[in-house]
């Protein structure tokens, strides 16, 4: 056995992790679009993570509604991530979600098998939510912030519709900034997309040189992105004023 | 005792043009071995860390040659008899702060902070920004480094900051001490058997990228170390900085390669493992973790034939675990398999998770086949290295295990 037995060196990992309301409220339209861009975006993060020499990208996804549940009981690459269609109904149980989430991103019991971070990059967190938690929130969320993996973690929030509690989220993001509102389908399924695999590309990446944060450098480019696409609003865009709501979601 | 170290500049660091952080040495000798490494921060406000951590591990070499006498001096070594004994600030009790050896430590890491302190302004005044620095950092930071220059008071550390570890041998006792991340392991053989471990505390504000520096305002407190004089030594103490362990990992499979690199140097001598070394870092980099790579280490030369065989046989001992977690695995996937049923009578979800399943036997059974192939290239490994040392000798037969898949191994139950 050679020094250099290249099957012995691990491929270094990110997990992305997708958290999403599935509480009554998101019944129809919103949860078909939040299906189908997933499932349409998993896909290209298996080729990010394909032709990525310097990580290998693996998803886990949490639903939350009354109850909280994982698709899967590990994360899963994302090019074999056959997503499941979820079904929305329910409160919304987002202090659970933190609560879960924490424990996953752990050594014992959890998805991380590491407690120093050696061979893994920080995860990535999407939070997709249109309304505010019915459970408490504060005491999951102080739970999760207690967490290094959380606290190291690129985190974006995708707020669907006006009714969406837009403090919560930032709250759990830590900025306005990495709170993205969306007003449409259409919208919905574009910054899905263009979060995920600025995520996934960015979060996948070595240390950069520059002085500059994954979470900063994800969060100037979704801005970006997102100034390009009608219905999404960002901290720095928000809506005209005097609109009461622009909500499409018929 | 006898010694080896190396580092290379990192993949990424090749491709940015920056250079290599990384700075490493290690010597031995009957009275005093040695081996120390550091790492200076990637960052673009540490644009001399790689002067920072040349500078350091100069300064450490000798503020421990120099502490290593002054103990000798001394009429009772603050060390003698002492068993194996860890310490970190946060879970530090009474009795290890108000210890004399703790006071000789604490005396030995402040006079390394500040002779560092010492270096690196003196770098600072007598060199100018170069070429590379002028096109390279961000003009706030090259600002900041020029302001200090014009302000006697003003200090550089956050410039040159960098990462520490040191282990130190004598004949009579043994000490290593840390500040920031990279890992130290152990190999202890006891009753015939390998250990693997990493004596030193870790330090959980040393997470991902986020580590404690030689430049931080209370840099004294973050140091961590241990030591032990009772007559116990470890076989070998490897440094790696955080390039290795972003590449292998902090638990089997960094042993498995430090117990590689051992056997190198029982096979073919040191000269010819450090070459091996050295053209092995920079491939690990580029495969792996893409950073700076440096080894340290110090080992126990009088029974290599003998640690070479024990480190062949905790191999064999990790292959045949992960067998055996396989195996289990294989179990849960068969029962969950079987739960199923008729495939036609599953709902969409199901059907799914038996896809999953079934490809994770897969999965399973090619781990398997890499397992068998290990252990079989371990063995010949063995055999090789008996006839090169003993060419009459007969070698004994070792009993052939045909189990090379893990339906062999079902098919024998």
């Amino acid at each position: 056995m050679g020094l250099l037995d290249n099957e012995s060196i691990p491929r270094r990992k990110m997990i992305l992790f997708f958290v999403i309301d599935t509480s009554g409220s998101m019944v129809g339209s919103k949860i078909g679009s939040v299906n189908d861009a997933i499932e349409n975006v998993l896909p290209m993060i298996g080729e990010i993570s394909d032709e990525n020499p310097d990580a290998e990208i693996n998803v886990a996804a949490l639903e939350f509604s009354t109850e909280t549940r994982w698709l899967y009981d590990e994360p899963k690459g994302a090019k074999d991530f056959i997503w499941q269609k979820v079904e929305a109904d329910g409160l919304t149980s987002l202090g659970e979600a933190c609560e879960e989430l924490n424990k996953k991103l752990s050594r014992s019991g959890g998805f991380m098998p590491t407690s120093s971070g050696s061979g893994y990059f920080a995860p990535a967190i999407i939070l997709l939510s249109d309304g505010g938690p019915t459970d408490n929130f504060e005491g999951g969320l102080k739970v999760l912030q207690g967490n290094s993996w959380y606290k190291s973690a690129i985190k974006i929030a995708i707020a669907i519709g006006d009714d969406a509690d837009k403090d919560v989220l930032k709250q759990f993001t830590g900025s306005s900034e990495a709170v993205i509102t969306v007003h449409n389908i259409d919208a919905l399924k574009k910054m899905i997309r263009i979060i995920a695999i600025t995520s996934s590309q960015i979060g996948s990446k070595s240390t950069s040189a520059t002085d500059a944060t994954k979470q900063e450098q994800v969060i100037d480019k979704v801005n970006e992105a997102a100034a390009d696409v009608a219905g999404a609003e960002t901290a720095a865009a928000p809506a005209p004023a005097g609109t009461d709501s622009y909500d499409e979601w018929d | 005792m006898n010694s080896i170290y190396s580092y290379c500049k990192g993949e990424s660091h090749i491709l940015s043009e920056k250079p290599c952080q990384d700075y490493a040495y290690a010597a031995s000798s009957d009275t005093l071995s040695m081996a120390i490494v550091s790492d200076g921060h990637g960052g673009e406000r540490y644009f001399r860390s790689d002067h920072g951590s040349h500078l350091l591990v100069d300064i450490t070499k000798e503020s421990v040659r120099s502490f290593v006498e002054t103990i000798a001096e001394q009429k009772e070594c603050i060390f003698e008899e002492q068993p194996f004994t860890q310490y970190i600030k946060k879970t530090a009790t009474d009795s290890q702060v108000n210890s004399k050896a703790h006071k000789m430590l604490m005396w030995l890491f402040s006079s390394i902070i500040s002779q560092w302190n010492v270096a690196i302004a003196k770098h600072a005044i007598e060199n100018d920004l170069t070429e590379w620095e002028l096109t390279h950092v961000e003009e706030k930071y090259r600002d900041e480094f020029l302001n200090k220059r014009n302000d006697p008071e003003a200090t550089f550390e956050k410039t040159y900051g960098c990462t520490l570890m040191a282990y130190v041998q004598t004949p009579t006792y043994w000490f290593a001490f840390q500040i920031g991340d990279g890992k130290l392991v152990r190999m202890n053989i006891i009753n015939e058997v390998l250990h693997c471990d990493q004596p030193v505390p870790w330090d959980s504000r040393c997470f991902l990228n986020k580590t404690t520096s030689i430049c931080d305002s209370n840099a004294l407190e973050e140091f961590r170390y241990c030591y032990q004089g009772d007559g116990i030594f470890p076989t070998a103490i490897f440094l790696g900085s955080d390039g290795l362990d972003d590449s292998y990992g902090d638990g089997e499979q960094l042993y498995n390669f430090y117990a590689n690199l051992f056997k190198q140097i029982a096979k073919s001598g040191k000269e010819e493992a450090y070459n091996v070394l050295k053209r092995s870092l920079p491939k690990i980099s580029k495969i792996a973790s893409k950073d700076d790579m440096s080894v340290a280490c110090v080992y126990d030369d009088s029974n290599l034939e003998h640690d070479f065989h024990t480190m062949c046989n905790y191999q064999r001992d990790l292959l045949q675990k992960e067998r055996e977690k396989l195996l289990d695995v294989n179990s849960i996937l068969g029962q969950k398999i079987d739960s199923y049923g008729s495939e036609s009578t599953l709902d969409e979800s199901a059907k799914i998770n038996l896809l999953y399943a079934r490809k994770d036997q897969e999965k399973v059974d090619k781990k398997w086949e890499k397992v068998y192939k290990k252990l079989k290239e371990l063995d010949k490994e063995e055999d090789r290295f008996d006839k090169k040392l003993h060419p009459q000798k007969i070698t004994k037969q070792v009993k052939k295990d045909k189990t090379k898949t893990l339906s062999d191994i079902l098919k024998k139950k």
